[in-house]
């Protein structure tokens, strides 16, 4: 059982999200955009962060930025629907590069396999 | 009384004149001294009365003395004496000088006839000379005998001065006449010839004894006579009276004909009858000769100036060459037998045979140019018509100029010297005319100019650019022989000018040609690589838009799947259940706006129109767009007014266009926590409905309101940027307008004007 942090602009997947990765049996919190999500890994300490990207107010990569500022550590998920930004070096911050799908096993299978990575070592960096 | 045999004389003086009838006979009725004396009494009654008129009257009797003489032949002629023998008839006694009439003593009164004399006399005080014209009337006895002379004299002076200037005239005009260098010839009325002075017998060569008399037709040659010539000239003389420098052709006694121009005129006696003709002519002939020249200077050089036109309007050098060929060698050209252009060789510094025109002998030079003569028209077609046929009639010299072959460094060579020097020389019988020219050769390989040209004689003229010779051209009439004149010399000279000028153009215009072409080729690949630009950039655009439709069309899938695998999942949980379908509906319609908004930007729908209440359209997009605004907690507030006419439109078209705007609020609002409103009134208008749509997100950048019409311009981080384009274009079909208003950080107003229906429109509706 983990806090994650979901960070999606758009109501229904929010909701679509909450409600699959509470089935998962993680503790969900929300985030509308990036402005909110950097608040929100301040002050809730989620232990992983489910990204999207193109958020009003502030971009993904930009709140990236600012939660590795925080928190060097902080395991993130990238999930958008643009699978291009795997070319911006910025988003090679990130543990897993998930693009959307109506299945989520994908993503559901990348957040096991980070959280158990995070459970091997502590201070492991980098996407693989 | 009987005046048979009575004279009237007529006697006048200045201011003054009066008749006077005398007999031409006396008879007297008295003899001898009797008789005189009877004479002298009546003539001394009737000298009272006529004594003051200047007539002289005098007496002589039969011994010849003077027996009485009249007041006014004393008072001027002072000699006068009674008495005094009458030496001469002629003058008064005694005679100045012995002469015919001098009287003899034995032929006394052999004169007494009626006769006059012209005496001339010293009269009056001063002794001045007067001519005094006497009638002598005999005074005759009744059986004939003379028995004396009654002279009565008037004084004619003026009338004799006349005569002698009259004279004078008349002998300087024959002295004229004889000595005009032109022909002066009289002519009677049968048009025979009556006077021939000097200058007719040097221009037609006849003397006036062999013509005069002759008829002026023997001067006149043949054709000029059938032409009806003579018969026009008497035409023209009939009419006018004269013919002035008519000009015409003579013949010289030897059968030449002479030019001359003729002038004459209709003579007439004092009576006012024709008498016959007065006919100058003069030779022209030198006149003539320098108009004949000046006609074929003129003649060549408008020959000239039309080979110079050909020549100039064809720009492909081998035309040229070719034209210059045929111009110098035709019958209407330059009139040359054969002409050869030897052309430099920049490559092997040589000057080298190149192209030539001319038959081989006479019979084919006869040929050819009678095929041109006869269908020729102007030299033109002659030079458009005649192709040089190398393989046929050219072949010969073709091969002769080939031949031709001198290295450009021998200065010393006659074609070097002439295309170095731009100057034409003429060689006649192998020697080149004109003494300034150094010594020159005209060795060719181990022969020789003449020698591979057969001919000895030729014009050699340079042709060349202002840049450099380009070469010369060779023109003989090695054919017919004919002798080449200056003028011919000169012909070729100025042509090879025009020739060089043409080429010269030609070249120009070939660079010209080669730069134009250039610019084209560099246009042409411009144009290209906008084209490549142009569709690169809508590639580029087209995968924008795929990339944004993917995408736009993942985000609901994501939902529309995921929640329906929820579905199955909760299928026990009937609140959530609701709440799922609820999204996945909210989610198709949202990709079936997407999918529409595509396809209403791609190609625009013609609108299907027929009456549509506005306010039922805002109400139906409101009803679907409830879920999206509790949702978003936005407040929602209408203001429908009621409008009494509907709107022509596309239901379906207007449905989308206004989903779009209020969907385009909800965004702007998204990110608003708390206080978010969205604001619909509808405002009929006389003509149209006004349709506004206020919401109080954070309003538009105001350098950016010019673009949010634009397709595939968006300010979200997600949409299509076709939204309001799509509603734009929707708008405008039905004829409305769509504006906006926003103001930072308080909110947007989208203002939609739509036109009512019409009752003409409206009534096709109901149709």
């Amino acid at each position: 059982m983990a806090k994650i942090l979901i960070v999606e602009d758009e109501g229904a997947q929010r909701m679509l999200y909450e409600a699959e990765i509470a089935d998962m049996g993680h503790q969900v919190i929300l985030a509308k955009d990036g402005v909110e999500a950097v608040d929100l890994v301040r002050k809730q300490k989620p232990e992983l962060v489910i990204l999207d990207l193109m958020m009003p107010r502030m971009h993904g990569l930009e709140a990236l930025k600012k939660v590795l500022g925080m928190n060097p550590n902080m395991p993130v998920i990238i999930h958008t629907a643009y699978s291009h930004y795997k070319d911006d070096f910025m988003s090679w911050a990130a543990e897993e590069y998930i693009v959307k799908s109506s299945d989520l096993g994908e993503l559901k299978n990348a957040i096991k396999r980070v959280l158990a990575g995070r459970a091997k070592s502590a201070g492991g960096r980098g996407r693989r | 009384m009987d005046y048979t045999g009575c004279r009237l004389f007529r006697i006048a003086a200045p201011g003054k004149s009066v008749d006077f009838l005398f007999p031409v006979y006396y008879y007297a009725q008295k003899h001898g001294s009797a008789m005189i004396l009877e004479v002298k009494e009546i003539l001394q009654v009737l000298d009272r009365f006529i004594g003051h008129y200047p007539i002289y009257f005098y007496l002589v009797d039969s011994r010849n003395t003077i027996a009485w003489f009249n007041q006014y032949m004393g008072q001027n002629l002072p000699e006068m004496r009674l008495g005094q023998p009458l030496e001469c008839f002629k003058g008064f006694s005694p005679c100045p000088e012995p002469c015919a009439e001098c009287l003899p003593a034995e032929k006394k009164f052999t004169h007494a006839k009626v006769e006059k004399n012209l005496l001339k006399a010293r009269v009056g005080p001063a002794g001045t000379e007067r001519y005094i014209e006497f009638f002598n009337l005999p005074i005759l006895q009744p059986d004939g005998q003379v028995e004396g002379v009654l002279r009565l004299g008037i004084d004619v002076t003026e009338d004799e001065k006349l005569q002698e200037a009259l004279r004078e005239t008349e002998k300087l005009f024959k002295a004229i006449v004889d000595t005009s260098a032109d022909a002066v010839i009289f002519l009677d009325n049968e048009d025979r010839i009556l006077s021939w002075n000097k200058g007719a017998e040097e221009i037609f060569g006849y003397s006036a004894g062999e013509i005069i008399g002759k008829s002026i037709q023997m001067l006149v040659p043949k054709e000029v006579l059938d032409f009806g010539e003579l018969d026009y000239l008497h035409e023209v003389l009939s009419a006018k009276g004269m013919v002035k420098k008519f000009e015409t052709r003579r013949l010289h006694k030897n059968g030449r004909t002479v030019y001359v121009d003729i002038s004459c005129s209709r003579v007439y006696d004092e009576n006012g009858n024709l008498i016959g003709t007065s006919e100058i002519l003069k030779d022209i002939e030198d006149r003539k000769h320098l108009e004949f020249e000046l006609l074929r200077t003129i003649h060549e050089l408008s020959k000239l100036n039309q080979l110079n036109e050909i020549i100039h309007r064809v720009y492909d050098e081998q035309d040229i060459l070719r034209i210059i060929l045929i111009a110098i060698t035709a019958g209407e050209g330059l009139r040359f037998n054969r002409s050869f252009i030897i052309w430099v060789d920049k490559k092997e510094q040589m000057l080298t045979g190149h192209l030539a025109i001319g038959p081989a002998n006479p019979e084919e030079a006869k040929r050819i140019w009678g095929e041109l003569h006869l269908n020729r028209g102007f030299l033109k077609d002659i030079v458009q018509a005649y192709k040089i046929d190398l393989e046929g009639a050219d072949r010969g010299v073709n091969e002769i100029v080939q031949r031709v072959r001198v290295p450009l460094r021998r200065r010393d060579h006659i074609l070097i010297h002439a295309l170095h020097q731009k100057q034409a020389v003429q060689v006649k019988d192998r020697q080149i005319l004109g003494s300034k020219f150094p010594a020159l050769t005209f060795d060719i390989d181990d022969t020789n100019l003449f020698d591979i040209l057969a001919s000895d004689t030729m014009v050699i003229a340079p042709v060349y650019s202002k840049k450099e010779p380009l070469g010369v051209i060779i023109a003989d009439n090695s054919i017919s022989r004919r002798e080449i004149s200056i003028e011919d010399v000169e012909s070729l000279k100025l042509f090879a000018n025009q020739a060089s000028s043409a080429i010269e153009n030609a070249r120009l215009y070939h660079a010209l040609e080669e730069r134009i072409s250039d610019l084209q080729n560099a246009y042409r690949q411009l144009a290209e690589n906008q084209e490549k630009l142009v569709r690169a950039e809508k590639l580029a655009a087209i995968g924008e838009m795929s990339a944004k439709i993917a995408h736009e069309i993942r985000n609901p899938l994501v939902s529309i799947g995921g929640f329906a695998r929820l579905i199955e999942k909760k299928i026990a949980e009937p609140e959530k259940t609701r709440k799922y379908a609820e999204i996945i509906k909210d989610q198709v319609d949202n990709l079936e706006n997407i999918l529409n908004n595509i396809l209403s930007a791609a190609n625009p729908p013609k609108p299907q129109k027929r009456a549509v209440a506005i306010n039922h359209v805002i109400e139906q997009v409101v009803e679907m767009l409830g879920t999206a605004l509790q949702q978003r907690n936005i407040e929602f507030s209408a203001e429908l007014q009621e409008t009494s006419l509907p709107i022509f439109g596309d239901e379906r078209l207007l449905h989308q266009a206004f989903l779009n705007v209020f969907k385009n609020a909800i965004e702007a609002l998204d990110g608003r926590l708390e206080g978010a409103m969205i604001r619909v009134t509808t405002r009929p208008c006389p003509e149209y409905v006004e349709v506004q749509i206020s919401d109080n997100g954070p309003g538009i950048e105001t350098g950016l309101i010019s673009k949010i019409f634009q397709a595939f311009f968006t300010t979200k981080s997600r949409g299509t940027g076709l939204g309001l384009a799509v509603v734009q274009q929707i708008v405008e079909s039905h004829s409305g307008r769509i504006e906006v208003k926003s103001q930072p950080n308080e909110g947007t107003t989208f203002y939609i004007r739509l036109p009512f229906a019409t009752e003409a429109a409206a009534e096709t509706v109901e149709k």
